[in-house]
């Protein structure tokens, strides 16, 4: 019974780690084999020994002789550090060169990225392209498309408390810290759709921060850079008429409204109903969705409750609005004029 | 249950023996008490190796004069408090050690005065940055256990009056470890608060 | 010098009194380890229904047994509650009745501060459980409450804080009576050397607590600073950072886990030589593993933080892999004592040998986690919960279970029911086994932790219904254990003071043992002095 057992084992732990989707994540996957590999004679040796000596070693019915009473010298002592120390070298060693290789920032970034998290989705900022995208709380994942074979150089942030992007085939994850951005690369190698979400814990919606990363060619990556650019981004958008009030309404993490219209030259009262409990929300403007300048932060409101601020004249144009809290998931386009 | 006597090998090697456990339990106490405040030290050692610029840039370093001379005078008490102990060895002991040990109450409220009267000196507020979180919570929890060691010298000179103290010297040696241990804290936070900050 | 003016309470004989009265006012070692065993078995009690609860809730996707507030708060409650009240205080509560008897001792060296420590306890405990009843709830940040979430919470985190700092304080003074009594108070021919291993795991664990329970007190006042005094520790628009959080919390927390376990791996190693009829294998060298992972075990705390980017991932790996090697000592030294020995098949007996089954998986799962590699794959997954849970439940709580049947005789004169105690056993190893083993799968596929629910095309469904199902097995087997404490409550005292032919002090005396513990104590020439005893009296029938 015993060997039935322990040779079961391997077969148990074979085909449970994910195969990886790109170079980094592959020397993972072997790591975690070599491990395997490391782990078992210990395993075996462990529990055989102790079923070995449950099944030998019992006390005979009516036998009350004392069993040899070796105390354990030094020899065996040694014995018993030499060898998990040596095992341990074997281990570091190769653990060195995965995690060397894992953490390497691979050079030439084609695509450059700013991953945000924030209670309780993702938004992604395209550097090159001046695209973004994001998801949007208890409502819709982010959705994010990554070309293959093509290094992806990406920026982590948080704006609120710990999270931690993960995506599970990538067999990689890091935490998005609050003033402390990371920084990593990853050059996807296969084609799919793939799951990911929040790994840290960070609060009452932390098991819907979920993401779907999709690895497509070159070609179809461009092509839906192209359409989202061309959906209304948020600081491109239009609406009518201007207004010398506009109220936002905050529900879920998200804004009733995409774009609002004031008169230029004068400054306008701008009213913020949050209705999220316990969740701060406020009002920016920047010149652009490249955060280039900002020109006006009204203070937090906490939900649930309202207040007006006024919002000091600016010049005729387009500007991007957004919560600063919760970055591009809530954002929109400010015409003046 | 039985109601015998427990041997009386059993009962001396107790009595002798937890009589200089104090010693070694206020040992014991003033490492955790180090580690305690070795955490606020790591905190100030990290935010230090991160900054570019000691203090950071928008406090005004807390002046040196009066904090120097209080510090000055703790180290002084730490004195005293070795002359009480080098006095446990007199034959008319605890009379020597006594008034050493009022010296060193007398440094250690000199001392807590200093310090609250060179705080408006510090022109900062709690809030503002990390420095001046580390500043201002350090030294609450100082002065704290300058109180506290106010607290226990003031028990040590009451039981030596009491004439409780004629034949033990471990209340007297316990004390004398926390309160060295005061002493040294105050001169290394003496260093990382003010020295290290100063202009 | 008189002896008579420090002569614990305990020597003088009393007044009768209420039975009640002298309970609750008791400096008796004795008693107040039993009063440690009840306060956390009530807690093992409420923490447990949690874990049910939070089992029942994961048993299948989008499930609404608890609202995802009411999750959080529930394992937030399990972990803090498990951890903090529950293992470490019955290992203190063993350590209370057990050591003073095996070093030959009247009783602690500070019996009042003694009964101080155990009463802070509860109060802790009760603070910690209050949150529930505030309007914002308990505290659902998480055992480990990282920041800033925990800025975010309402008074439910406060009564935490603060129910902590008191469970902290009682830990603290518990420590620094164990070191003295250990250090001072021993029979005389008792040298370190002869000390028996739980007592030295006591000790051990008692300066973990000493050098780590500090940096849990600022932690949490720092946070509550954060939260009420204005102050900028940990935000980073003024200079704070999470990094102060993270560092000071987790410097308490590596050597956390390492308290948790040294009593289990104590009891272990008692157990083991007495049912095997042998010497523990390498006595000295288990001394050196268990003050090897003290040392190091303040150098490994960065592998908590691989995934932060904020530590040399590198360097923790060298020092968590490198105290993998006193564990794995260990094991061979409880294997090699087993190894040619004669076994006795008592319920104590088999938990010591689950313990050690099951322990050195959970260990085998830190080997993953300390690559920093694979670490970034299975960090906060269910591959961590798992591992958590083979080395907490697998490991400490087997211990503690062998510890209850091992030392129930010795406490109350009665023996446990064998039948009962094997049928636990079983129904808790069995049980264990299908809820957690399971979960390394669940992490590797990609199911991260404090979740509280799942989508059914995430293709976690199958196995957590599995583990789901294991739990009840193990609630099953919590009842048996209760029941025979129950059953056994009303039988006679038909235990000697030597009733497993042990080799330790505690059995040279009766069971129960009187107030002041010993009425002669035997001569001390060995590490098992009770056994010498008992080989030299039958030798001397023999020649009589």
């Amino acid at each position: 019974m015993a060997v039935v057992m322990l040779s079961a084992l391997p077969l148990l732990l074979t085909g449970c780690v994910k195969q990886g989707i790109s170079d980094k994540a592959v020397e993972v996957h072997n790591l975690f084999y070599v491990i395997l590999w490391l782990a078992l004679p210990v395993f075996v040796f462990v529990e055989g020994m102790l079923l070995l000596s449950i099944v030998r070693f019992r006390k005979r019915r009516g036998d009350d002789t004392s069993p040899p009473q070796t105390p354990g010298g030094r020899g065996a002592l040694s014995a018993f550090f030499a060898g998990p120390l040596a095992i341990v070298i074997v281990l570091l060693l190769f653990g060195e060169t995965a995690v060397s290789r894992v953490d390497r920032d691979e050079p030439h970034p084609g695509e450059q990225l700013v991953l945000t998290g924030f209670q309780w989705e993702w938004s992604a900022r395209y550097v090159n392209e001046h695209v973004t995208v994001t998801g949007k709380t208890n409502n819709t994942p982010l959705t994010m498309e990554l070309p293959v074979d093509v290094t992806t150089r990406v920026e982590l942030r948080s704006t609120d408390v710990m999270h931690e992007f993960y995506v599970p085939d990538l067999l990689f994850m890091k935490n998005a810290i609050p003033g402390h951005p990371n920084t990593f690369t990853i050059t996807p190698t296969k084609t799919g759709t793939y799951h990911g979400q929040c790994a840290q814990f960070c609060g009452l919606y932390h098991s819907k921060m979920t993401l779907v990363v999709k690895v497509v060619p070159v070609p179809e990556f461009q092509r839906w850079v192209a359409q989202t650019a061309a959906q209304s981004q948020p600081g491109n958008g239009n609406c009518s008429p201007s207004a010398s009030s506009a109220t936002l309404v905050a529900s879920q993490v998200s804004w009733n409204k995409d774009c609002i219209a004031v008169t230029a030259g004068a400054p306008f009262q701008l009213t913020i109903n949050n209705k999220d409990a316990g969740i701060a929300h406020n009002f920016a403007v920047y010149t652009n969705s490249d955060l280039d300048k900002r020109l006006y932060l009204s203070p937090d409101v906490t939900g649930v409750a309202t207040s007006t601020f006024t919002v000091p004249a600016l010049p005729p144009g387009k500007y991007y609005f957004q919560c600063d809290i919760h970055g591009p998931a809530m954002a929109g386009t400010l015409v003046v004029g | 249950m039985t109601t015998a006597q427990p041997p009386a090998d059993l009962v001396e090697r107790h009595a002798v023996r937890a009589a200089s456990s104090a010693v070694m339990a206020m040992t014991l106490f003033v490492a955790s008490e180090a580690v305690f405040f070795g955490a606020f030290f790591g905190i100030y050692a990290s935010a230090y190796t991160a900054s570019k610029v000691w203090p950071p840039a928008d406090v005004s370093a807390p002046g040196l004069r009066l904090p120097t001379i209080s510090t000055a005078v703790l180290v002084f008490g730490g004195l005293s408090m070795l002359l009480a102990r080098r006095a446990s060895r007199r034959d008319d002991f605890p009379h020597r050690s006594v008034a050493w040990l009022w010296v060193t109450l007398a440094s250690a409220i000199a001392f807590l005065v200093l310090v609250v009267v060179s705080l408006p000196d510090t022109h900062f507020g709690i809030g503002q940055g990390i420095f001046e979180s580390l500043f201002y919570t350090i030294t609450a929890l100082a002065m704290a256990h300058v109180f506290g060691g106010i607290v226990l010298l003031t028990l040590v000179i009451g039981r030596a009056r009491a004439g409780e103290l004629a034949f033990q010297r471990e209340p007297l040696q316990a004390a004398s470890i926390y309160w060295y241990f005061v002493v040294a804290l105050g001169v290394v936070i003496y260093l990382l608060l003010y020295v290290a900050a100063a202009d | 010098m008189t002896t008579t003016e420090v002569r614990p309470a305990t020597v003088a004989p009393r007044p009768a009194r209420s039975r009640a009265l002298d309970w609750l006012t008791t400096t008796d070692h004795k008693k107040i380890g039993i009063m440690y065993l009840f306060n956390s078995f009530a807690f093992f009690a409420i923490a447990g229904a949690m874990a049910l609860l939070i089992r029942t809730q994961l048993a299948q996707p989008n499930n609404d047994v608890l609202s995802p507030k009411a999750y959080n708060e529930t394992f937030t409650m399990h972990g803090t509650l498990m951890i903090f009240l529950v293992i470490l205080p019955l290992l203190s509560g063993f350590g209370n009745y057990i050591v003073p008897l095996q070093i030959g001792a009247l009783d602690m060296a500070f019996p009042r501060v003694n009964a101080l420590s155990f009463w802070l306890l509860p109060v802790g405990g009760l603070t910690i459980l209050s949150g529930f009843v505030t309007s914002g709830g308990a505290a659902a940040a998480g055992w480990t409450n990282y920041v800033p979430l925990a800025l975010q919470e309402g008074t439910g985190e406060d009564l935490w804080l603060l129910g902590l700092l008191v469970v902290g304080t009682s830990s603290l003074l518990g420590a620094i009576n164990f070191i003295v009594t250990v250090l001072r108070l021993r029979a005389p021919g008792l040298s370190m050397a002869r000390v028996p291993i739980f007592t030295w795991a006591t000790l051990s664990t008692s300066v973990l607590v000493v050098l780590a329970v500090p940096a849990l007190t600022a932690t949490l006042m720092i946070v509550f600073a954060d939260r009420h005094l204005g102050t900028a520790f940990l935000d980073p628009s003024h200079g704070g950072s999470v990094f102060n959080y993270l560092n000071t919390f987790w410097f308490f927390g590596h050597p956390e886990v390492y308290m948790l376990i040294m009593g289990a791996w104590g009891i272990a190693s008692e157990i083991i030589p007495v049912f095997s009829g042998k010497p523990l294998f390498g006595y000295r060298g288990v001394i050196a593993s268990l003050l090897l992972v003290l040392a190091l075990s303040f150098t490994v705390w960065g592998h908590h933080m691989y995934t932060t980017g904020l530590v040399d991932d590198s360097l923790f790996s060298v020092t968590t892999e490198l105290i993998s090697v006193p564990t794995g000592v260990l094991f061979f030294n409880w294997l090699f004592t087993l190894w040619k020995g004669k076994i006795r098949f008592e319920p104590a007996m088999s938990f010591a040998l689950g313990f050690v089954a099951l322990f050195v998986i959970g260990g085998i799962d830190g080997v993953w986690m300390a690559s920093p590699a694979m670490d970034y794959a299975v960090h906060d997954t269910y591959f961590v919960v798992a591992h958590i849970h083979y080395v907490l439940f697998g490991g400490s709580l087997f211990g503690i279970f062998a510890g209850v049947y091992y030392w129930f005789p010795k406490m109350t004169g009665k023996f446990l029911d064998r039948r009962l105690g094997n049928l636990q056993f079983w129904l808790l190893f069995i049980g264990f086994n299908v809820t957690f083993f399971p979960m390394h799968y669940l992490g590797l596929s990609g199911m991260p932790r404090r979740i509280e629910t799942y989508t059914a095309s995430d293709g976690w469904t199958t196995l957590n219904l599995v583990a789901t199902i294991g739990s009840y097995v193990i609630g099953l087997g919590m009842i048996v254990g209760l029941v025979n404490l129950i059953v056994t409550w009303r039988k006679p005292r038909t235990a000697t003071g030597d009733p497993w032919e042990g080799n330790t002090l505690e059995w040279a005396t009766t069971s129960p043992p009187p107030p002041h513990n010993f009425d002669a104590l035997p001569p001390i020439t060995s590490e098992r002095p009770v056994r010498d005893q008992r080989l030299a009296a039958a030798q001397a029938e023999v020649t009589a």
